[in-house]
């Protein structure tokens, strides 16, 4: 019986896994260099990290927490599923989006970069 | 102690284009008072601000006071502001002109945060039936 592949490792504290591409719907995107946000975490579908710098770990834990709620108020006021919750904090921002694929993704941006989204085809 | 004062003030909300309405809740979780159209029933708005609530409270963990939430669905999105020992809840339309709406909800905060009786308002709902939803304990992020 053949075995399946073993996971790849998930990301440690601190490391960096490259340019982080967000979809923001179907039709728009935006990618962020890890130097401008300070934390980042992304979460499959599946409840598995599959990227992620910064205190991913923390990230990760509020925003699927933060996810849950927010379609829960969805349902209860007939809103669907929330697709994005951004805190403003005197301190900075901290985003949570779902993307279409049910990945969410959670970030923190440093106070004086801004992303530069675009439109993909 | 009336709510009709709060509901006129949250009312003026609505000369903003694109705002469907508002609630708000003290920090308790406790509806107070709501301007929403269609209405909403009283104990499923308390179901909803319980949550928000918690998604506050969850942020709060995560480092400093939190001065705005934004949570956006599909049609509309919920613009979370706090006043005094209460919550703000502003719904809009996607659509809904920003420029506009911030000096609105500005002058709505500073003038609910004038009124003595928010503090003393009755809640909506004559008992909380919703248990509590989990907490959250995670550890801070903004350093």
């Amino acid at each position: 019986m053949p075995s399946r592949p073993p996971p790849p490792p998930p990301p440690r504290r601190g490391s960096t896994t490259g340019t982080h591409r967000i979809q923001r719907d179907g039709s728009t995107s935006a990618s962020a260099a890890p130097r401008e946000l300070e934390h980042f975490v992304r979460i499959n579908p599946a409840g598995e990290v599959v990227a992620a710098h910064g205190s991913a770990q923390r990230l990760g834990a509020l925003s699927s927490y933060i996810c849950g709620l927010a379609d829960t108020i969805g349902q209860l006021l007939d809103l669907g599923p929330c697709r994005a919750a951004e805190a403003s904090y005197v301190g900075g921002r901290l985003i949570t989006l779902r993307e279409p694929d049910g990945s969410i993704v959670g970030m923190k941006p440093r106070p004086v970069v801004t992303s530069v989204a675009r439109r993909s085809a | 102690m009336s709510n009709a004062r709060v509901v006129s003030t949250l009312h003026a909300l609505r000369h903003v284009p694109g705002v469907l309405g508002s609630f708000l809740w003290m920090d308790d979780g406790r509806l107070v008072a709501s301007d929403l159209t269609p209405g909403r029933a009283p104990a499923v708005l308390q179901m909803a601000t319980r949550r928000l609530a918690a998604i506050a409270a969850a942020y709060a963990s995560a480092g400093e006071c939190m001065e705005h939430l934004t949570l956006t669905y599909d049609q509309c999105q919920l613009h979370i502001s706090g006043v005094a020992n209460a919550s703000l809840v502003v719904v809009l339309a996607r659509s809904c002109v920003r420029e506009g709406l911030t000096p609105m909800i500005e002058a709505v905060l500073r003038e609910l945060g004038r009124m003595p009786e928010l503090g003393l308002m009755t809640p909506l709902t004559a008992a909380d039936q919703d248990p509590a939803a989990r907490s959250y304990r995670g550890g801070r992020i903004l350093e």
